[in-house]
């Protein structure tokens, strides 16, 4: 079993030069408006630099930022980051490989994680920058709020049992309720258990999560004291969210003989980080699956400034 | 340590419940005699496919799992063989959410191969779960080795082509479908890396799913004349082709085959088979069963519901067994409540207007009082010329014991100044007849017969001009809410419960269930059903707005001086005049339950067929708006695209500035002035009759 507490995660002031402690031979952002995204790209030194271009934000050629872009029209997050390796042309996996992953979106970010460890990639750097507040507080959105379709994420689609009256749905709460109850109701027959950030990234943003997922509450079932287990891990952790991960679904295994079980993160790109690397190391070719509630746009810019930067040590062993 | 309470209606869903428990919370939709019953409905020994459709809650799941084999193997656990046969079916449940059918589609493949690959996939899928009843129905009855040999053997005929040795076993045969479906799985899912699919497909599709039925009636004497009925749930999980698919099951089943197929309203998106342009034909290929159309219109519903509500509360021991068949059991449970069914002014309520008055103008009277100056000002007003007259009207309508007279009064006063009758004249008749009616109690021409017809809205004026709370409450008002959706009514007492507890009180036990806490549960569970219709995409935010302009319209109409229609919470159109995109959003609000279709009716002066909608009676309270309809109103088609087509809105100046000018004609002092211009005539008078 890993021990997930062994990958490394260091945090950095954004002023204090961690920009110099490593270099990389390929860094990848995904370009948006947010003022850190676009700091982080100008201060990481890399031999190359590449930014992608995701087509929810609506962007078009006149927007896209200097240095190397890749943008492809509407093909699922599978193509378009199979596309972007493609158009890389590397001649060789490169060593030192880091990902902001700040601005992606969920279900790009994960097909990244798992496309790099297809390629052969063992590691690479996870760089998370937190900002100094969100733009509208404890009413920031975080997507248009339209869901299209909820459904798996490519290449985290289970090989599911028929035998359905243990499925179990492991639902990373963030603040759009509307998602958790998308998701929730998309898999009614699973029983739900929430995993909360906390510590939250924000003092008070455990309190507004919790306030808002309750409007999900119907959706998410609280039949029972069993139905009603939350989890946490820091919303800034992707290996404490892996670790506990791991820890529930081994109880829930022993506990109730998990028929199905569907992992859904919906909160922060290091909790998406985390559900990605628990799935990656451990749920591959088992009636796992990562499912999601896609929108068909997503705000530009969701938060100001920036304070601290997190690289994560991930190793895709 | 004191204990916490639970609330016995927690779980408001069937997925909820554990096999036990769907017998356990098992309630027959009979009447008092016992008659009637969901076998009526369901009949699970019918070889007659049927589709039943429903909201959000309707009970759909409950049903086809309280007919699975899970629940039969439950019922006889002494001998489940036995059972079945006593049954006449073997019920396999199914969840199509289960297969995940989303991604058997793009990823560079044409829609036919996925077609194919899903075809396979569901047959693969579907035997499993039968062979594994099979299993299970053999581990207490044991087959002989060569019987079960001989009809592995058979089923392996099935397949085109297969791999290995045929099985002697039934946990054979069940493993190796399984590994079928998981190298199916493997391949698809690996597509999205590889880009290459290496599916083997080994049987045709449908010989699994007609075929193995056969072959167990055939080899398992007990199973010979029972009727195997895939019971498909969630059929809204799969896409429009995939369904296409199942309704060619349907079409092309062969005995002793059926099916039962569950799905949302919105979920079933085709009577399309495979076949080009041929469509499954209802009556004679399927019945179909609008379950919460069904449950809405049935005379025994309210008793359902009490049996329901009794079942729960018996089973958190707060009433022993007996008392579901107690004839006392509507009586003890409406008087768990507190307050009275009857709609009227509470003596709490007119004590309040009293005193809180006492001193000063009521509101509308106050309203009136400006209203009459206003007239005498532009002299618009028959009679009025001095103000000393508004003095003489307003004492001759007031009836400071009786607010809801007095509201009664004025309501009359605006109707005889709409029709241009003598201020002071009309005002005095008024005064006639409701002394007359004080006096005597009894009828009363034209005085009695409004109060009942308009008394709800009138009501509720009252209540909001007093700044009293609108009133929603009592069990056979929340059974009526929910409207036919059980877990509407789950809901509302939940959230009921809830709000009692946290009041200290006693449900259900010492302390009836105050009129605070009702109305706390009901506003919670009005916001929960509002938000619960999570329609997709764009049309989301459409449906949305739309139900809020025509709840808005609908409002602003009971709380005018002059309502044209009593009750109004329903409207009439003719579809054909709509356009297209309106449709399309009221069809939605259908779907999700948001809308009820509730009639229709055929136009006095035409041919027309205009349909009638209602706004579901869960979201009513949001708006401060009746629970049961009396009329409905009749709009044109313009008038409903302006609602539910935002292009159209646009194209009139707005939902506001196109129906100001319609409302004003029910404002004194105006009345309108004159009749709006629309090409019929006042779309707000000569509505639809009551119901």
């Amino acid at each position: 079993m890993i021990d997930y507490g062994v990958f490394y995660k260091d945090p950095f002031s954004y002023g204090s030069g961690w920009e110099k402690a490593r270099t990389y031979d390929l860094f990848i952002s995904a370009f948006s408006d947010a003022e850190r995204v676009r700091k982080v790209y100008e201060k990481v030194q890399a031999a190359r630099k590449l930014w992608l271009i995701m087509p929810e934000f609506g962007y078009d050629r006149t927007d896209f930022p200097p240095g190397q872009c890749y943008a492809n029209g509407r093909p699922s997050e599978a193509e378009f980051i199979q596309g972007m390796w493609e158009e890389l042309n590397l001649p060789e996996i490169p060593d030192r490989i880091a990902v902001d992953i700040t601005g992606f979106v969920r279900p790009y970010l994960m097909y990244l994680v798992l496309w790099l460890k297809l390629c052969g990639v063992r590691k690479f750097d996870a760089l998370y920058s937190e900002p100094v507040v969100y733009s509208q507080r404890g009413k920031t959105k975080f997507s248009d709020e339209l869901v299209e379709e909820v459904r798996q994420v490519p290449g985290f689609e289970g090989e599911h049992n028929v035998d359905t009256s243990k499925d179990f749905m492991i639902v990373g709460s963030g603040y759009d309720h509307h998602f958790i109850a998308h998701v929730a109701d998309f898999k009614r027959s699973s029983r739900k258990i929430q995993l909360f950030g906390l510590p939250s990234l924000k003092a008070d943003m455990y309190m507004e999560n919790r306030l808002r997922a309750n409007a999900a509450a119907e959706d998410i079932g609280d039949g029972s004291s069993d139905q009603t287990e939350h989890l946490f891990a820091p919303a800034n952790d992707p290996f404490t969210v892996a670790s506990v991960l791991q820890s529930t679904v081994k109880r829930l295994k022993s506990r109730y003989g998990l028929t199905n079980l569907y992992l859904s993160p919906l909160a922060t790109k290091p909790q998406a980080l985390g559900f990605a690397i628990y799935y990656i190391h451990e749920c591959l070719r088992t009636p796992t699956s990562i499912i999601f509630p896609y929108c068909a746009s997503y705000p530009r810019r969701t938060a100001n400034g920036v304070t601290r930067i997190w690289r994560y040590g991930v190793e895709l062993i | 340590m004191v204990q916490a309470k639970t609330n016995p209606f927690n779980i408001t869903q069937a997925k909820d419940f554990s096999d036990e428990e769907i017998l356990k919370f098992w309630v027959d939709l009979t009447g008092p005699n016992g008659n009637g019953g969901f076998d009526t409905i369901v009949k699970p020994r019918s070889v007659v496919p049927m589709l039943l459709l429903g909201g959000k809650g309707s009970g759909k799941t409950h049903l086809l799992r309280y007919y699975s084999f899970r629940s039969q193997a439950i019922r006889s656990s002494h001998d489940v063989l036995e059972g079945i046969t006593q049954d006449g079916y073997i019920g396999i449940y199914v969840r199509m959410g289960g297969l995940n059918a989303q991604r058997f589609s793009g990823k560079g493949k044409a829609d036919d191969y996925w077609a194919r690959v899903f075809q396979y996939y569901l047959d693969l899928w579907l035997g499993q779960v039968l062979l594994n009843c099979i299993e299970e129905v053999c581990d207490s009855r044991p087959l002989p080795e060569e019987t079960e040999s001989a009809l592995c053997a058979e089923v392996w005929e099935l397949f085109t082509h297969t791999d290995g040795e045929v099985p002697s076993t039934l946990g054979g045969l069940c493993t190796y479908l399984s590994g079928l479906q998981k190298k199916l799985d493997r391949a698809v899912n690996d597509i999205s890396s590889t880009r290459n699919i290496e599916v083997d497909v080994t049987a045709n599709p449908g010989a699994l799913i007609f075929g193995i039925p056969k072959v167990l009636a055939k080899w398992i004497s007990n199973l010979e004349d029972c009727v195997f009925v895939y019971l498909l749930d969630e059929l809204e999980n799969i896409t429009e082709n995939q369904q296409k698919y199942v309704n060619t099951l349907i079409r092309e089943k062969e005995n002793p085959t059926t099916f039962k197929v569950g799905a949302r309203l919105y979920g079933h998106r085709t009577y399309y088979t495979l076949s080009a342009d041929e469509i499954l034909v209802e009556g004679s290929e399927f019945e179909e069963v609008r379950l919460d159309d069904l449950l809405r219109n049935n005379e025994h519903y309210e008793h359902f519901a009490m049996r329901l509500i009794a079942r729960r509360l018996i089973e958190h021991s707060y009433f022993p067994p007996e008392f579901e068949q107690s004839p006392e059991l509507g009586d003890r449970l409406v008087k768990s409540f507190e307050g009275s069914d009857k709609e009227d002014l509470e003596e709490a309520e007119r004590d309040r207007v009293v005193s809180k008055f006492a001193e000063r103008d009521r509101p509308y009277f106050a309203r009136l009082r400006s209203q009459l100056s206003d007239a005498i000002d532009g002299r618009i007003s028959p009679g009025l010329d001095d103000p000393e007259h508004i003095v003489e009207v307003i004492s001759q309508l007031a009836c400071r014991e009786e607010p809801l007279l007095e509201k009664l009064n004025t309501f009359l006063f605006y109707r005889a100044w709409k029709d241009g009758d003598n201020s002071l004249s009309a005002a005095a008749r008024i005064h006639s007849k409701c002394s007359a009616f004080i006096e005597s109690g009894e009828r009363v021409s034209d005085y009695d017969g409004v109060l009942n017809h308009f008394k709800s809205d009138l009501l509720a004026q009252l209540r909001k001009d007093c700044g009293l709370k609108q009133r929603y409450r009592g069990l056979k008002m929340m059974i009526s809410m929910s409207w036919g959706v059980p877990r509407s009514l789950l809901v509302l007492l939940k959230r009921t419960f809830d709000r009692a507890l946290f009041r200290d009180e006693d449900p259900f036990k010492s302390t009836p269930i105050s009129i605070k806490s009702q109305e706390d549960g009901v506003r919670r569970a009005t916001d929960w059903f509002y938000a619960d219709a999570k329609i997709k995409g764009r049309y989301g935010t459409l449906a949305r707005e739309s139900i809020g302009r025509l709840a808005t319209l609908f409002r602003s109409i009971r709380f005018s001086d002059k309502p044209s229609e009593c009750s109004l919470v329903a409207f009439s159109t003719d579809l054909s005049e709509v356009t297209e995109e309106a449709q399309q959003v009221i069809k939605l609000c259908c779907d999700y339950s948001l809308l009820v279709m509730v009639g229709e009716r055929q136009d006095r002066n035409s041919e027309r067929i205009d349909k009638i909608y209602q706004l579901n009676r869960m979201i009513a309270p949001r708006w401060e708006l009746p629970i049961f309809k009396r009329g409905d109103i009749a709009l044109d088609g313009q008038a409903v695209s302006v609602i539910f087509d935002h292009q159209a809105m646009a194209a009139h100046g707005g939902f506001d500035r196109f129906f100001d000018s319609r409302l004003a004609v029910m404002m004194a002092p105006h009345f309108g002035g004159r009749r709006p211009s629309l090409g019929q005539p006042d779309m707000f008078e000569g509505g639809g009759g009551d119901d």
